[in-house]
C-alpha cells in the first residue's frame, strides 16, 4: 500500500491549520445526525495529540480499568462478557468496563465524535471499514505497532489481508476484530428442483444462464437473487463485480469511475435489476431469502448463524461469482482502535486486552459464536474451528474464500469521509432509477473527488 | 260570499331533497371509507408486530404469509426478559417520561403565563426568540451539549438526560395561543380579589386550560418515551438505559435479526405509551385545536 507522508520536508510534525480545522468542525454538529455522510470533526488538541515522540512502553505500568465501547457486533454481548471473564482470570489487577456505545457502526462513531471534546472517551473503541480512517485522520487514535511489540504480540500470524485493511503510514492504527466477508448464499433445495449442480455460480454470466429456471420455481415477486441496497451494503458488494470486470472505484485516492471497466460493471448490475430481473431489492434480504423469496442472496458471513436457524430449506454457500476480467471480495466488519488521547497506562493495559481478545483460541471462540471470521491464520486449522467446519460445513466456505479471494477495499470508498454514502446513491440510480452506469459514475465522480479533496488531502 | 281558500305552503320537489341526502350519504361514505384505510394503515403494523411478536422464526419467514401465529407462545417474551433487564429499563423510562413530562409542562406554563399576562420589556422579541427555537433542529444543539454536560460532570446522570431538553418551544407555543383565547375579565375579577399571579395561575389558568395541558403532556410524554439520540449519548451504563436504548442490544449488525424477538421487545416498548395516548386522545384533539382562531 503506497503511503504518504505527513512531515514536511523541514522535518516538522504535520499540523493542521486553523483554516483546516474550522473546515471539519463545521461538520461536528452534522455527525451525528449523518454519521455514515459527514466528514470527520476534529478540535484543536485531538488534532495535536499526535506527536513524533514515541512511548517507552516497557516503563508504563497498565491501568488498573479500562473501558471498551462496543455495539457488540453479531449479537455477542455474552461473547464479549466471556471474553472479558478470560482476561480477568489472566490479568487480575485488570478491569475492563464493558459498554454498549450504539446499534451499529455508525452510533458507535456518533458517540466517539461527540465525545471527543471532552474527557469521556473509551480506551478501546470499535473501528469499523469505514471509520478507522477518519480517527486516524482526525489523530484520534494511536498506532498499534510499538505497543504489539513491547507485548511480544505476533502479528504475522494475523490474517494478511484482514491486518492490512488497517495500514496506513507505514503502520497499523488498528487491530481485526469482528470480520466479515461477503459470501454467495443459495437455496439448494431450489437449486436441485431447478436441476442445477448443488454449488454457486462461478462466474456472474453463469448466473444469468441458471435464473430462467430459478425464476420459474420463485413467486412472482421474488428473484433468483436478492441482494440489499443502502449505505454499507450496496457499496460492498458492488466491489466484487466491479473488480470482476477488471475496473475499480479508484485507484489509491484517483477515482477511476470514468474507465470502461466501471462502465461495464454498473451496466451489468443494471440490466441484472432492471432487464433479465436475475435480482431483487430487499432491505432485509436475509428474511426475504429464508422465506424463499430469492432463490439466492449476497450477504455477510455474519448472517450464517441466523440463516442457518432461519431457514426452511438446506442452504449452500459458495464464493462471490468472478466477472469476465477476474475475481475479487472485499473484506468488511470491524476491528477495534485505542484513542491517542488516552494515558499510556490506558493504552498500554487497552493493548493487553486487545492482544487476548484477538489471540488464536479467543479469536476462534469468537468466531464459533458469532459467525465473525478468527482473525489468526493459527485459528483458522486450530481444534475450535475445526469443529466449527465438522458442525457447519457452509463455514469452511468462508474461510477459503478469505484465503483466496479477498482483497483491500478501494480507498475512495472506505477512507474517503461519505465515500461509501456517495458512492451507494449512484448504484440507487443504476438499479431503482435505470439510469446509465456512464451517467450515473458521472455525477458521483465530482463529489467523490470534493470529499477526498476537502476532507483527507490537506490532513496527509 | 268570497271563500277563504287556506294557502298551501309549496312543498319544495322531493329531486333536491333527495338528492342532496344521497350526496350526504355519499360523502359519509366516502369519509368512512377514507377513515378505515387510515385506520388501517395506521393499525396494520401494529397488529402484525403483536402476532410477530409471538412467532418463531420458521413462521416469520413462511410462504405465503401467515398472519396468526400457531400459538400464543411467550418463547419470544421470555427472551427479551433473558437478554434485557427489562423491568430497570422500564423504571427508567417511567421515571425519565412522568419527571421529564411534568418538568417540561411547568416550565412552559410558567413560560407562557409570563408571555402573556405579564408585562415586562422586549416581550415580543421573547417570543420570536420561542417561535424561532421550534425551527432549530435538535441535533445542532447537540454537541454544545454534550461538551456542557460532560464539564458539569453529568454523563451517566438522570439530570444529563433530563435538563438540557427541559425548555419546550413547542409546550410554551401551545400554552401562549391557549392563554389568549381564556376570558380576561374572570382573571380582571380574580386580580380585584387580591389573587397574585401564582394563584392566578394554579386557580384559575390551569383549570380552564386541562384540555392544552394534556395534549401538552401527552406529545411531551412520548418524546420523553421514544427519545433515543440524547440518552443514547449520555448513557452508558445499563443500570440508567431506557427501553428505546435497551432494544439496541437486541439487533444484530451483520448478522440476522431475530424479528419475533425484536417485535416481543417493541410491542414492551410501545404498548406503556400507546394506552397512555388511548386514555387521553381526546383531551389532546381538544388541546391542539384550542386558541386555533386566535391570532
Amino acid at each position: 500500500m503506497s503511503t504518504s507522508s505527513r512531515t514536511f520536508s523541514s522535518g516538522i510534525p504535520w499540523q493542521p491549520s486553523r483554516r483546516n480545522l474550522l473546515q471539519l468542525s463545521g461538520l461536528g454538529a452534522l455527525g451525528l445526525t449523518l454519521a455514515a455522510c459527514s466528514g470527520p470533526s476534529v478540535t484543536e488538541d485531538t488534532a495535536r495529540a499526535k506527536t513524533t515522540a514515541t512511548t517507552d512502553w516497557s516503563t508504563i505500568t497498565p491501568a488498573s480499568e479500562i473501558t471498551w465501547w462496543s455495539n457488540h457486533p453479531g449479537a455477542s454481548k455474552a461473547i464479549e462478557e466471556e471474553l472479558i471473564a478470560r482476561f480477568a482470570k489472566v490479568h487480575p489487577e485488570i478491569t475492563i468496563k464493558h459498554v454498549t456505545a450504539g446499534a451499529n457502526y455508525d452510533e458507535v462513531a456518533q458517540r466517539f465524535q461527540a465525545a471527543s471534546s471532552t474527557s469521556n472517551l473509551p480506551d478501546l473503541v470499535i473501528s469499523s471499514d469505514v471509520w478507522w480512517f477518519r480517527y486516524f485522520l482526525n489523530s484520534q487514535i494511536m498506532p498499534l505497532d510499538d505497543v504489539f511489540k513491547h507485548l511480544e504480540v505476533d502479528t504475522s500470524d494475523f490474517n494478511a489481508t484482514l491486518y492490512s485493511d488497517y495500514e496506513f503510514d507505514s503502520q497499523h492504527w488498528a487491530a481485526p476484530y469482528a470480520r466479515s466477508t461477503p459470501l454467495f448464499y443459495y437455496n439448494r433445495d431450489l437449486w436441485a428442483k431447478a436441476g442445477l449442480p448443488d454449488r454457486g455460480p462461478a462466474t456472474w454470466a453463469e448466473l444469468e444462464e441458471w435464473a430462467p429456471k430459478l425464476a420459474a420455481l420463485l413467486p412472482a415477486d421474488g428473484a433468483p437473487l436478492g441482494l440489499d441496497t443502502g449505505t454499507s451494503w450496496a457499496g460492498w458488494w458492488m466491489e466484487n463485480v466491479i473488480w470482476g470486470q477488471g475496473g475499480a472505484y479508484s485507484k489509491d485516492w484517483t477515482v477511476t469511475l470514468d474507465t470502461p471497466e466501471a462502465e461495464a460493471a454498473g451496466d451489468f448490475i443494471r440490466a441484472l435489476f432492471n432487464d433479465s430481473k436475475v435480482a431483487g431489492l430487499g432491505t432485509d434480504t436475509s428474511a426475504d431469502f429464508a422465506a424463499g423469496i430469492f432463490g439466492s442472496m449476497v450477504g455477510s458471513t455474519g448472517s450464517l448463524k441466523g440463516l442457518l436457524e432461519a431457514a426452511t430449506f438446506n442452504l449452500g454457500t459458495s464464493f462471490l461469482p468472478d466477472g469476465p476480467k477476474g475475481s475479487g471480495v472485499p473484506t468488511g466488519g470491524t476491528g477495534l482502535a485505542i484513542p491517542a488521547s488516552r494515558t499510556p497506562e490506558q493504552q498500554l493495559a487497552a493493548a493487553m486486552f486487545l492482544a487476548f481478545i484477538t489471540d488464536a483460541d479467543n479469536t476462534a471462540y469468537f468466531s464459533q459464536n458469532t459467525g465473525y471470521m478468527p482473525v489468526r491464520t493459527s485459528a483458522q486449522e486450530g481444534a475450535i474451528m475445526t469443529e466449527v467446519y465438522a458442525t457447519t460445513p457452509q463455514f469452511r466456505t468462508a474461510i477459503d474464500q478469505l484465503e483466496t479471494k479477498t482483497r483491500t477495499q478501494d480507498w475512495v470508498r472506505v477512507f474517503v469521509p461519505g465515500g461509501d454514502q456517495i458512492i451507494t446513491e449512484g448504484i440507487e440510480q443504476m438499479v431503482l432509477k435505470n439510469v446509465p452506469a456512464a451517467t450515473a459514475w458521472a455525477s458521483i465522480t465530482p463529489r467523490l473527488q470534493k470529499a477526498f479533496q476537502e476532507n483527507v488531502e490537506p490532513y496527509l | 260570499m268570497s271563500v277563504l281558500v287556506p294557502v298551501r305552503a309549496k312543498v319544495p320537489a322531493a329531486g333536491p331533497a333527495r338528492r342532496a341526502a344521497r350526496r350526504r350519504a355519499g360523502a359519509d361514505a366516502a369519509s368512512y371509507v377514507t377513515m378505515i384505510v387510515a385506520v388501517a394503515i395506521m393499525s396494520v403494523p401494529l397488529v402484525w408486530m403483536l402476532f410477530a411478536s409471538f412467532k418463531q422464526p420458521s413462521e416469520l419467514y413462511s410462504l405465503p404469509l401467515q398472519w396468526l401465529p400457531t400459538s400464543l407462545d411467550p418463547a419470544n417474551y421470555a427472551q427479551v426478559a433473558d437478554t434485557l433487564p427489562i423491568g430497570r429499563l422500564f423504571l427508567n423510562s417511567l421515571g425519565l417520561t412522568v419527571v421529564g413530562a411534568s418538568l417540561k409542562m411547568l416550565l412552559g406554563l410558567c413560560c407562557a403565563y409570563a408571555l402573556v399576562f405579564l408585562e415586562f420589556p422586549f416581550k415580543k422579541a421573547i417570543f420570536a426568540l420561542v417561535i424561532f427555537a421550534l425551527l432549530i433542529p435538535a441535533q445542532i444543539t447537540i454537541i454544545p451539549n454534550y461538551t456542557l454536560v460532560a464539564s458539569l460532570g453529568w454523563l451517566n446522570t438522570y439530570q444529563g438526560v433530563l435538563v438540557p431538553g427541559l425548555a419546550s418551544a413547542f409546550g410554551t407555543f401551545l400554552f401562549r395561543q391557549h392563554f389568549l383565547t381564556l376570558p380576561a375579565s374572570i382573571l380582571e375579577a380574580a386580580q380585584l380579589d387580591g389573587a397574585g399571579h401564582w394563584r392566578r395561575l394554579w386557580g384559575f389558568v390551569i383549570p380552564m386550560s386541562l384540555p392544552t395541558i394534556a395534549a401538552v403532556g401527552l406529545v411531551s410524554m412520548v418524546a420523553e418515551w421514544n427519545d433515543y439520540l440524547w440518552p443514547f449519548l449520555v448513557i452508558d451504563n445499563a443500570e440508567l438505559m431506557t427501553l428505546p436504548l435497551g432494544l439496541t442490544l437486541l439487533q444484530n449488525v451483520d448478522g440476522m435479526n431475530n424479528w419475533g424477538v425484536l417485535m416481543a421487545a417493541t410491542v414492551l416498548v410501545t404498548a406503556p405509551i400507546l394506552a397512555v395516548f388511548l386514555v387521553l386522545q381526546r383531551r389532546l384533539v381538544a388541546g391542539l385545536t384550542a386558541g386555533a382562531v386566535t391570532g
